[in-house]
């Protein structure tokens, strides 16, 4: 018997181990969505045509979709407040459900004690309103899988934040988010926030070029002449698409997580694992800078001496291996720190140079640091055969930005491709409790 | 008495002016007396608030993957918060939420789901052939023939204040009623109340003759204004609500807990038989107005003169008189976890 398409698509999706549970007490007024790569449309057709790395990212993981508005109103001090039918219909459902989880022993009472009567909390600071919402989803993910919670990337309201927060194995947890409110919102709806699954244990190592040749002959490889020729006919080469079509030989040996060459200056450091959090590489800023978008082109100002004296640096760590028949653009890459996007698009990115190397099957996802007017984009690199992750900005302003040196850019999480397509288990609710 | 309350205000100058002063008195008193009523009552509660039950098989317990995603038959309470309750639970439910009146509602919406009663074709109900003994049967059983909606409707009310007694042992054991003795103490916060009130009044008529030395007239207006006062005080203080806290507390986190349950059943989305009959004993007959087999006719009730008691005091059927209820032995007594 032959399967078609479909049938065949959906069996795949059966047979894959679902890397998280949800148990959902409020009735799908939160749900947990795949977002399409392009989305929906919306995505450049330049980045939707060629830039893989950004499709991967906008469609990593779930987004967290707030399906009924949460009307958010402002008091005559500008503090906020949440007010309407819908919470009170959640306040009722949460004060149903906590003596039936308790009962069926599902939360931990200090996780039930926590979540107290009502699904939102307000803080009014100063310069800050920060809103707790529970969910009403409890998230429990499987063995050796941590959840990370955080916002929705990059298609996401600038009126909120999320408060990073990672989920890790053993009994269901209360998705709960905390968000920075901007003044000027009023209100919650959509997309609110993404979860991914990464792996819990990762081991990140710190390597020299006497134990990374083979990253950086990987790299010597893909900004070859031919690659150079390409772009100066002002095409896309779409060598990383054909590169990763088909997945790199080996196979994933006992080595789980991810190697990083700092090439140059040292601006990839890896931050290690915390009882909350797990390691992750955390990419800096290589010198301070400004960048203007005017709506058709973007300018950046800074010092040269800056700039030079950060090519100084990855020219010299380079030049002892740098072959001598080698297109001199696999270093320009580097040096250069700034590559624009073609003009038209508030879009730019700036490249450590660092390498990073991942065993087989594995990728590293490319979180970006929000900032005031600008956004770096989330994006998903397949480490195990392209090395580079630069960090890739969308300016929101036509004012100038300021990026200091040192301001975090990234957080790399590597992680097994597995994950990335693994569905999620519903474990189903009703008013008699789990079923 | 007159020496003992020899000073102000008892000792003022006879003068009719002085019933205003004791009206505020008792208005005083009055409301200290609810205050103690209260906070006796908040007392009494908490004795009752037991500590939430657990299963004997947490779900949690193996924190493996998949390997308790779906939790084991969980043991069940009866009439407990956090645990649903099963169908036999419902007309304790009924009662708590609405009193006998509720329970004759769920007694009819209950027949008519299962099938125990049925129309018999010329606008009638009658008797069904549905199997199974539920809390309607009895009832369905009772019914001489065919009776039309009007006296259907009379019929439960009268076999529920017949067999209401019957929830007694579950409202005892769930400790969902106060004891003899706690009633006791609520009734006696009352009366002390009124009586308190009408010493007042007692105490200013002896002063008032003490510094008259007994020349003044009888206070007509003073007696008048007790007489008042103890009226005031038996309808303040008349009655005391023989359901507990403990049951306020469950039939609130039930409601909480079937909210969208109900919702369904209301908007037609959900005709299950469990569902609809709970509804009908947490929100009365209107929930069951889109249930198809259930005619809305028979929830009208006829207009009966009655001289027992109202609400959902047990001394009008359930509990009989004034015997109360006792205590209960709570989840280890009469219900207890299975």
């Amino acid at each position: 018997m032959q399967l078609t398409r479909a049938e065949g698509a959906k069996e795949a999706e059966a047979d894959r181990e679902p890397s998280f549970e949800v148990v959902d007490l409020f009735d799908g007024c939160f749900a947990l969505e795949k977002r399409s790569a392009t989305l929906g449309g919306s995505a450049p057709l330049r980045v939707a045509q060629s830039c893989l790395p950004l499709l991967e990212g906008n469609a990593i993981g779930f987004q967290l979709v707030l399906r009924k508005e949460l009307a958010l109103a402002s008091r005559l001090d500008g503090a906020v407040r949440v007010d309407g039918q819908l919470v009170d219909d959640l306040d009722r459902r949460l004060r149903g459900a906590i003596p039936l989880l308790r009962a069926q022993s599902v939360l931990d009472h200090e996780e039930l004690d926590a979540l107290g009567t009502s699904v939102v909390s307000v803080a009014n600071g100063l310069r800050s309103r920060t809103l707790t919402l529970f969910t009403g989803l409890l998230v429990r993910p499987r063995a050796g899988v941590l959840v990370r919670v955080s916002g929705a990337g990059n298609r996401r309201s600038r009126d909120l934040q999320v408060k990073e927060a990672f989920l890790a194995h053993g009994r269901f947890r209360p998705l709960r988010l905390t968000l920075t409110l901007d003044k000027r919102a009023t209100r919650l709806f959509g997309e609110v926030a993404s979860l991914i699954a990464l792996p819990e244990e990762c081991e990140l190592k710190e390597s020299s070029f006497d134990d990374a040749h083979d990253l950086v002959d990987a790299h010597l490889r893909f900004y070859d002449a031919n690659y150079f020729e390409t772009k100066r006919a002002g095409n896309t080469t779409r060598k990383y698409r054909s590169m990763i079509a088909k997945e790199p030989d080996g196979v994933a040996g006992a080595f789980r997580g991810a190697r990083v060459l700092n090439a140059g200056a040292r601006l990839v450091d890896i931050v290690p694992k915390t009882p909350t959090e797990p390691s992750r590489l955390l990419v800096r800023n290589a010198f301070s800078f400004y960048s203007r978008f005017d709506g058709l082109h973007l300018t950046h100002r800074f010092e040269s001496a800056d700039l030079e004296t950060f090519a100084a640096g990855v020219r010299t760590a380079w030049s002892p291996r740098f072959p001598p028949d080698q297109h001199p653009g696999a270093l320009l890459y580097l040096t250069k720190y700034f590559t624009p996007h073609p003009p038209g698009e508030p879009h730019f990115f700036v490249k450590p140079p660092a390498l990073i190397g991942t065993p087989a099957g594995w990728s590293t996802l490319l979180e970006g640091y929000e900032g005031s007017d600008y956004d770096v984009l989330r994006g998903v690199v397949r480490t195990d055969s392209f090395h580079a992750t630069p960090a890739v900005f969308h300016l929101l302003t036509r004012d100038e930005i300021r990026i200091a040196a040192g301001t975090p850019l990234l957080s790399l999480f590597p992680f097994p491709r597995e994950l990335e397509a693994a569905p999620f288990r519903s474990v189903a609710w009703s008013e008699r409790g789990l079923s | 008495m007159g020496e003992l309350f020899d000073f102000f205000p008892f000792n003022l100058p006879p003068s009719e002016g002085w019933v205003f002063l004791y009206i505020m008195m008792v208005f005083l008193v009055y409301l200290v007396g609810r205050l103690v009523r209260t906070v006796v009552q908040s007392s009494i509660d908490r004795r009752h608030a037991a500590p939430p039950r657990t299963p004997q098989m947490p779900l949690g317990a193996n924190p493996n993957y998949r390997a308790n995603a779906v939790p084991p038959a969980a043991a069940h309470c009866r009439l407990s918060i956090g645990y649903f309750p099963k169908a036999d639970e419902f007309p304790v439910i009924a009662y708590l939420a609405g009193g006998p009146a509720r329970v004759a509602d769920f007694m009819l919406a209950e027949g008519f789901a299962v099938g125990v009663l049925v129309p018999d074709g010329s606008g009638k109900y009658m008797m069904g052939s549905a199997r199974g003994e539920v809390f309607s049967s009895r009832f369905a059983r009772s019914l001489s023939g065919a009776v039309p909606a009007s006296e259907l409707n009379t019929a439960a009310r009268s076999f529920t204040s017949l067999v209401g007694g019957e929830l007694e042992p579950d409202l005892r054991s769930n400790e969902f009623v106060y004891s003899p003795s706690e009633l006791t103490t609520l009734r006696a916060v009352g009366l002390a109340s009124i009586a308190v009130a009408l010493l007042l009044g007692i105490a200013r008529m002896a002063v008032r003759s003490h510094v008259t030395n007994g020349n003044a007239p009888f206070p007509m207006v003073l007696g008048f204004g007790m007489l008042v006062a103890l009226a005031v005080g038996v309808f303040v203080f008349r009655t005391v609500s023989m359901q507990n806290g403990k049951a306020t507390r469950y039939i609130a986190w039930l409601s909480d807990a079937t909210h969208s349950l109900r919702m369904d059943v209301s908007s037609g989305r959900r005709h299950d038989p469990e569902s609809v009959v709970l509804s009908v004993a947490l929100d009365g007959a209107p929930v069951a107005r889109s249930v198809a087999n259930i005619p809305a006719e028979i929830f009208i009730a006829p207009i009966i003169v009655s001289s027992s008691s109202s609400g959902s005091s047990c001394s009008s059927s359930s509990c009989g008189g004034g015997g109360g209820c006792g205590g209960g032995g709570g989840c280890g007594g009469g219900g207890g976890c299975s």
